[in-house]
């Protein structure tokens, strides 16, 4: 641990693994639009390409998964479809409501000139997303696990919610013997003591030593 | 120019005393600055009451200290837990958390603390020199300037993200109209807020970065953690390495120089040059490690381009009066409390008081260097802690932290919201950086473009009369033309193979030499950036991913 | 909800005091005028709807700084920044008026910001107790030095080819300028900015002509000479600037200033309305508190709360009236 160099107990370290990971998905896309042997050509050329690149015979891309048995599994084509098409139609939404706040003209541009074009912007974006879809290696699958942080964002949404009526210390603590003991498998009598003594900390620190006006019990 | 005062500033400045308020200052500053969502202005607005009672010569001491400490609070939670605290420092979390995640936390905020110090000091050499002659700069900037540079300032956005430049555009795009949200400035009208009082004043940088940076890191290893819980154990030296100091002095110096010149501006100047200073970087890059992976020039650069920076703000709230960003409106109202008007009367009427402005900032300067050293071994020890622990605290310190941001609760429905779609980013390939980005520049872009109009009445062809924006136009063409120019120049040589020049907007390519190894075609998307030198060659690009220690590889 | 907190900062007294230097002065029991178990007994909080740094912030520091000495209790400032105070204002008035929650009111909120806010928005009087009037404000037409301008004429002369910024919709500034030029019959470019220090800016780099801003921020650059004071928006002079007219003495019926007050919720007892009056008395009748006003180019304007809610719906009538009359647009979708 004193050494003086970094010291990486194993390859499987959760960070060396997410830096490795956000390496692999924009390596991969590149390798796929920049280094096909025959030319690169342009959307379509590589039928199911999604799937494929990472046999494509580059080191790079059939590295990356060995090096990082975390990796969630690739999405396919369909993500990126979705994704584009929720992008243009977040785009088309936008537009809709600039125009109705009024497009001005260049002497006195109105409420909805900016929007307008920004939207546009996105709507164009997303339509190309759609339409590359098969070329992006970067979306991963959303997997069972997700389920860990569908509950996360839902406890978190609910302690958040409850703060304002009950103050926030009960609250905080259910939340973080939850993420502890439930979503972390921490054993009970870890995650109690440290939920209950975090809270306390943090009573201490915003309420009483920097006088924030946190809503409260105690 | 008389220098008597400036030398009379310092014998004040050395009292046990005053130096003893530094420290505490600094202290309480990095204290205060690492909890997620207080920045330096929220920060010193906190600490504020502190110096009511205090003489002004100890108060200003006391708050040059706790502005730079609370600056580089902020640089440690966006190195460590990816939680920036204000918008400069969002820049350095793109090369930082990186290098944190590899275990090497100490490095970049050694590096950090090294190139805030230098940033800041040449910063205040530069303005004890020649702060009046320079601070007319200030004024040259109106709307037509700042339209033109924020356009340079989009551009480099895009350079910014890492991965599909086709997805860093969309989120480019999502930031730009985010920002739109709320009470136009300039009709009054109500935009994308569904009769929502709480957004009619649009929303916030801070809670967007601590949602899509770091609740969303949290969401998206919450899903991981099932299959590997330990975090990184490694640490290494904190006191930088002669050979990451080789590295890093070249993006320190450019950073400082873009962090000063840009710092001059009334908004937006520091983040604006951290972003420049980190899109120089990433495109010079010649070093071990690509960006995006824990570069060390990505951290030195950007940091002393923002304490640069920060420090220059203090030009125009000294000599012309104006508070460059919110934390200068805080330290205005704090030097007000005081008695001191800044102003451009100010080095005339009171020379002392100015003087011990100025000399209070070298002072705090250097405590927070002598001081963040020996701290940084600390604040790396937090990432010990097991994540299954660690991640809930963490969450629960943003959640409160965000709230004191407005004290309201809609903050932290804003982190949440954000955090879950930053984790969607996550998983779909889009880089959150862009976004948040975006968003900072997209307030600017349009007001100042609505503004320039509104002064033009309409008549665009009027910026010819504005040399400065039109200097900065000419810098953005060149910017975009010169990959492209280089793209064709490219597909000319018999060496490259296939080249398959399409015009813009259909994803113009530049296919790489094996072979040669140099050179890969940037992305898939009709982005105008094509610079060859945007990677480093892909013979490089993997290996020295684990070897950047002074140490070499060491990966079993 | 709130609970008392022994000082105003304890960790800063914990972060500097560890060393006793006797920073902050007050301690944790309350001294001085409260006796027994009677209001106040703990912390009052004061709601400011602007972010820390500007005016309003600055001023509401000031009075708490005195609350300690007049009141015997520490009042700490809450910013609850939104939609130009009116997420605070209503904030504050939906709470109990037990005499612990006040806030810091800007005169234009009710009086020039519900003229552009939609109805729902807008905020009123109604629901809120002023407790009194503190000090006004003036706003100011200023031009660089370079164009020449000194009076209201030569703007005038260049009427058509001027352009002149704001502090942004909705605000004083804003109104007076548009008032002004309308009753003047000056055409021009208006160039809304985010608050006066931008406006100023602009004025200073010769982006537009002139701006209307708060004589507080005005001041410095006047004293240095890169800008020139061409007129007042107030029914009498300055104290500070005796030698710039007002609108209304060039003939130009456009009394728009700031004027700040503190309020409660409606409702209190008499007697912990009477404590807080007293108090408040007594911390504006101090030293320190005139001289703040004095650095800071506000003009005291003390007056009791009934007077306050008085002159300032009747501003808001007048000014409802005089936008209607001259076919002003403020911007916005409320009429």
């Amino acid at each position: 641990m004193m050494a003086p160099t970094e010291n990486k107990n194993a390859p499987a370290t959760g960070g060396y693994d997410r830096s490795g990971d956000h390496s692999h998905g924009p390596d991969a896309a590149r390798s796929s639009a920049g280094r096909s042997p025959n030319g690169p050509e342009p959307e379509g050329a590589a039928p199911g390409a999604a799937g494929t690149v990472a046999a494509d015979g580059t080191g790079e891309s059939s590295d990356a998964p060995a090096s990082d048995p975390d990796a969630a599994p690739g999405a396919g084509r369909a993500t990126n479809l979705v994704c584009g098409a929720v992008i243009s139609l977040v785009g088309a939404g936008a537009f809709a409501v600039a125009l109705d706040l009024g497009l001005g003209s260049l002497s006195r541009p109105g409420p909805g000139t900016w929007p307008a074009i920004v939207s546009l912007m996105l709507l164009v974006v997303g339509l190309l997303i759609a339409a590359r879809s098969a070329h992006f290696t970067d979306s991963e699958r959303i997997t069972k696990d997700a389920v860990g942080v569908a509950a996360g964002v839902i406890t978190l949404t609910v302690a958040v919610q409850l703060m304002p009526l009950v103050g926030f210390e009960l609250p905080s603590v259910a939340l973080l013997v939850f993420w502890m003991s439930v979503l972390g498998q921490e054993k009970l009598r870890l995650s109690v003591p440290i939920a209950v003594l975090t809270v306390a900390v943090v009573h201490l620190t915003f309420v009483h030593g920097l006088a924030v006006p946190v809503p409260r019990l105690f | 120019m008389d220098f008597t005062p400036v030398i009379e500033g310092f014998e004040v400045l050395l009292q046990p005393e005053n130096l003893l308020f530094c420290l505490i200052g600094v202290v309480a500053g990095m204290a205060i600055g690492v909890l997620p969502g207080l920045g330096p202005a929220a920060t010193i607005a906190i600490l504020l009451p502190l110096t009511y009672s205090m003489d002004p010569i100890p108060s200003i001491i006391m708050l040059a200290g706790i502005f730079y400490g609370g600056i580089y609070g902020g640089t440690v939670t966006a190195v460590l837990l990816k939680l920036p605290g204000e918008t400069a420092s969002a820049i350095t979390a793109l090369e930082g958390y990186p290098l944190a995640q590899k275990g090497q936390g100490g490095k970049a905020l050694g590096v950090g603390a090294v190139a805030s110090f230098i940033g800041g000091t040449v910063s205040i050499v530069v303005l004890t020199l020649v702060a009046p002659v320079i601070a007319g700069f200030a004024l040259e900037f109106g709307p037509p300037e700042y339209t033109a540079l924020t356009l340079l300032g989009i551009l480099l956005v895009a350079t910014i993200g890492n991965g599909s430049k086709l997805k860093a555009l969309a989120g480019a795009a999502l930031g730009l109209l985010l920002a739109t949200v709320g009470r136009d400035a300039f009709t009054g009208e109500l935009r994308y807020t569904a009769g929502n009082l709480e957004l009619t004043d649009g929303l916030q940088f801070v809670p967007i970065a601590m949602g899509v940076f770091g609740l969303a890191e949290i969401l998206y290893n919450l899903e991981r953690r099932r299959k590997s819980t330990s975090m990184p154990v490694a640490t290494d030296r904190v006191l930088p390495s002669k050979a990451t100091m080789k590295e890093s002095a070249a993006p320190i110096g450019r950073g400082g120089v873009l962090g000063f010149l840009l710092g001059l501006l009334p908004g937006g100047g520091a983040t604006v040059s951290a972003m420049a200073s980190y899109g120089i970087e990433k495109r010079l890059n010649k070093g071990s490690t690509p960006f995006g992976k824990g570069a060390i020039q990505g951290v030195a650069g950007p940091e002393t381009a923002n304490n640069a920076a920060a420090t220059a703000s203090f030009i125009p709230l000294l000599t012309l009066g104006i508070p460059a960003n919110a934390t200068m409106a805080v330290m205005f109202s704090a030097l007000l409390i005081q008695g001191i008007t800044p102003g451009p009367q100010l080095v005339a009427t009171d020379p002392d008081l100015f003087w011990s402005v100025i000399n209070s900032m070298y002072l705090g300067n250097i405590v927070l260097l002598i001081l963040a050293i020996p701290l940084i071994g600390v604040f790396v020890r937090i990432l010990y802690v097991r994540s299954s622990i660690l991640s809930p605290i963490i969450v629960l310190i943003v959640c409160i932290g965000a709230y004191t941001i407005s004290n309201r609760i809609f903050e932290v429905m804003v982190v949440i919201v954000f955090g879950v779609l930053g984790y969607l980013m996550k998983k779909y390939g889009f880089d959150p950086a862009p976004l948040v980005l975006a968003f900072v520049l997209g307030s600017l872009l349009e007001d100042n473009f609505r503004r320039s109009l509104l002064m033009f009445d309409g008549d665009v062809t009027r910026i010819t009369g504005h040399p400065i924006a039109m200097t900065l136009l000419g810098l953005f063409l060149l910017v975009v033309l010169i990959p492209i120019l280089l793209k064709l120049a490219k597909a000319r040589r018999p060496d490259l193979v296939g080249a398959d020049q399409t015009t813009a907007g259909a994803g113009a390519k530049v296919p790489a030499s094996v072979a040669a190894g140099t050179g890969t075609g940037p992305d898939t998307s009709a982005s105008p950036d094509g610079d060859p030198q945007d990677h480093p060659p892909k013979g490089s690009e993997e290996a020295p991913d684990e070897g950047s220690g002074p140490g070499g590889p060491s990966r079993p | 909800m709130s609970w008392p907190s022994c000082s105003r900062r304890p960790l800063a007294v914990v972060a500097a005091g560890g060393l006793s230097l006797g920073l902050v002065a007050c301690s944790g029991v309350t001294d001085g005028t409260a006796g027994g178990g009677g209001y106040p007994a703990e912390s009052i909080t004061l709601t400011v709807g602007q972010d820390a740094g500007g005016s309003t912030d600055l001023i509401a520091r000031a009075l708490a700084e005195g609350s300690q000495e007049a009141l015997g209790v520490s009042m700490p400032v809450e910013n609850q920044p939104g939609a130009n105070g009116a997420i605070a204002t209503q904030e504050v008035a939906n709470q109990d008026p037990d005499g612990y929650e006040l806030t810091l009111l800007n005169s234009t909120l009710i009086t020039v910001t519900s003229q552009v806010v939609p109805e729902e928005e807008a905020v009123a009087l109604d629901d809120l107790d002023v407790l009194m009037g503190l000090s006004r404000d003036d706003y100011i037409m200023v031009a660089n030095a370079d164009t020449g301008y000194a009076t209201v004429d030569d703007v005038a002369a260049d009427s058509g080819d001027l352009s002149y910024g704001t502090a942004g919709v909705g605000t004083g500034s804003q109104l007076a300028q548009l008032l002004l030029f309308e009753d003047a019959g000056i055409e021009g470019n208006e160039v809304p900015f985010d608050s006066g220090a931008p406006a100023l800016t602009a004025v200073m780099g010769g982006q537009v002509d002139v701006a209307t801003i708060q004589v507080g921020e005005a001041m410095p650059q006047i004293e240095a000479g890169t800008i020139n004071p061409i007129v007042i928006f107030a029914d009498e002079r300055n104290q500070h600037l005796e030698d710039v007219p007002t609108a209304q003495e060039k003939g130009y019926e456009v009394p728009v200033a700031q004027y700040r007050a503190v309020a409660m919720p409606k409702g209190a007892p008499d007697e912990v309305r009477q404590t807080l009056v007293e108090g408040i008395e007594e911390i504006t009748a101090t030293e320190g508190y005139q001289q703040f006003n004095e650095e800071n180019y506000l003009t005291p304007e003390e007056v009791s709360g009934e007077e306050v809610e008085q002159q300032w719906t009747e501003l808001a009538d007048q000014y409802e009236q005089s936008i209607e009359d001259n076919g002003i647009d403020l911007g916005g979708s409320g009429e």
